[in-house]
């Protein structure tokens, strides 16, 4: 009776244990905090950014903002505050680039560099089992991934052959791909260009 | 003209008078104030900041000015009159002008004459990108802050231009070989400047 109660016990307070160190967000209940950067001066690095600056003509004055005035110069305290910030950039100067959704971006997204908690800044369907369910919304909209990941993402996983891991299809696909083919020769196309199957095809036919 | 007209013509010059309605439109009115507009028109206003109008070739280190050039421009002038002018000035101004203790002052990157008063010095209105241009407008503003085009008349008389950040790569300079120097300020103490 007593190693049952003990039993008991230990169960109960493994069960505390557990509510007591779950973590629902990444800054939560573990005692440490991600280490967000406070402005961006301290990731951003000017050197990287000289050439490409240069070439697309982005000057000094594009994130260090001097048109601006001041409207009450005489309240020194509002006026130095007021002028720090606008001299130093603010997110936009990033997001121009780097999270453009409406023209697109035209450098690779770096969200962790300065978001450290992402999923702060991910949308409310990136949730559990996002990576099964997110080829609906992706042909829905094919150009809603690029809206913040760079353009390059989905073929990542969608086209690579350097790594084994699981992307579209189950390792060693190629060997029994032919009994989805022919139950829905269509389905092929749905990713792959119409000569994709013909590549191999060709010559020998289905039997090939 | 009948009495009536007139006295009610004159009724309305004498109101006009009495609640100070400016004669003259608001820009003239600033123009005619302004040291600046001026010099083109007026040979006595060199007095209103210098002590004496110098000859030809002829330079003084404290540019013949009635006060400490570091003051002459804030008679009129905040020093906050623009972001950017408390990160400057008072730094060491190294080759470029400076006032009386070789430190930045208004007139390092501006200069107070505008175009043709000085034979011989250009004179650079302020210019900057289209892209440059769109991030600006792109960008929040703080509270107590206001957009403006630099310059409407002048465009901010500047010694240097500023297309393509000539003007700010006087003093800072990012080699291609990515290996940053900033004059007269080691890259640390930059950095700690502008994380404030």
């Amino acid at each position: 009776m007593t190693m049952r109660r003990a039993r008991i016990l230990a169960v109960a307070l493994a069960l505390v244990a557990y509510a007591a160190c779950r973590n629902p967000g990444l800054n939560d209940g573990w005692g440490w905090q991600a280490e967000r950067p406070a402005t961006p001066q301290q990731t951003f690095s000017h050197e990287r950014h000289a050439q490409v600056f240069e070439r697309q003509h982005v000057e000094c004055f594009a994130c260090h903002t001097m048109a601006v005035g001041i409207d009450d110069p005489k309240n020194a305290a509002q006026a130095i505050r007021a002028s720090q910030t606008t001299f130093s950039p603010t997110k936009e100067a990033c997001h121009a680039c780097h999270y453009n959704p409406q023209a697109g971006n035209t450098a690779p997204d770096r969200c962790g560099l300065c978001h450290v908690d992402v999923r702060a800044i991910e949308p409310a369907n990136h949730n559990f089992d996002w990576v099964k369910r997110h080829a609906v919304f992706a042909k829905a909209d094919g150009g809603s991934c690029e809206g913040c990941h760079r353009p390059r993402f989905c073929e990542d996983c969608h086209s690579r052959r350097d790594e084994t891991v699981r992307t579209v299809h189950d390792r060693n696909f190629r060997f029994v791909h032919g009994i989805e083919a022919r139950a829905n020769p269509m389905v092929c196309g749905q990713c792959h260009a119409p000569t994709f199957c013909e590549g191999c095809h060709a010559k020998g036919g289905y039997e090939r | 003209m009948s009495d009536r007209v007139f006295v009610a013509l004159l009724t309305a010059a004498l109101f006009a008078l009495s609640a100070g309605v400016p004669v003259v439109a608001r820009s003239d009115d600033a123009d005619n104030v302004s040291p600046h507009a001026r010099m083109l028109t007026d040979d006595a206003v060199c007095l209103e900041c210098h002590t004496r109008r110098p000859a030809a070739g002829e330079h003084a280190a404290d540019h013949f000015l009635g006060a400490a050039p570091s003051e002459v421009c804030l008679a009129c002038h905040s020093e906050y009159e623009h972001p950017g002018t408390k990160e400057h000035l008072g730094r060491d101004a190294g080759r470029l002008l400076g006032d009386e203790h070789g430190r930045i002052a208004c007139f390092t990157c501006h200069d107070p004459h505008p175009a043709g008063v000085i034979a011989g010095r250009t004179i650079h209105r302020f210019d900057a990108s289209d892209t440059t241009r769109a991030l600006v407008a792109a960008r929040a503003l703080p509270p107590g802050t206001t957009r403006r085009e630099p310059g409407a008349r002048f465009g901010a008389l500047l010694r240097y231009p500023s297309r393509d950040a000539a003007g700010c790569r006087t003093c800072h300079e990012t080699p291609p070989d990515g290996a940053r120097s900033w004059y007269g300020v080691a890259p640390n103490t930059l950095d700690r400047v502008l994380l404030y």
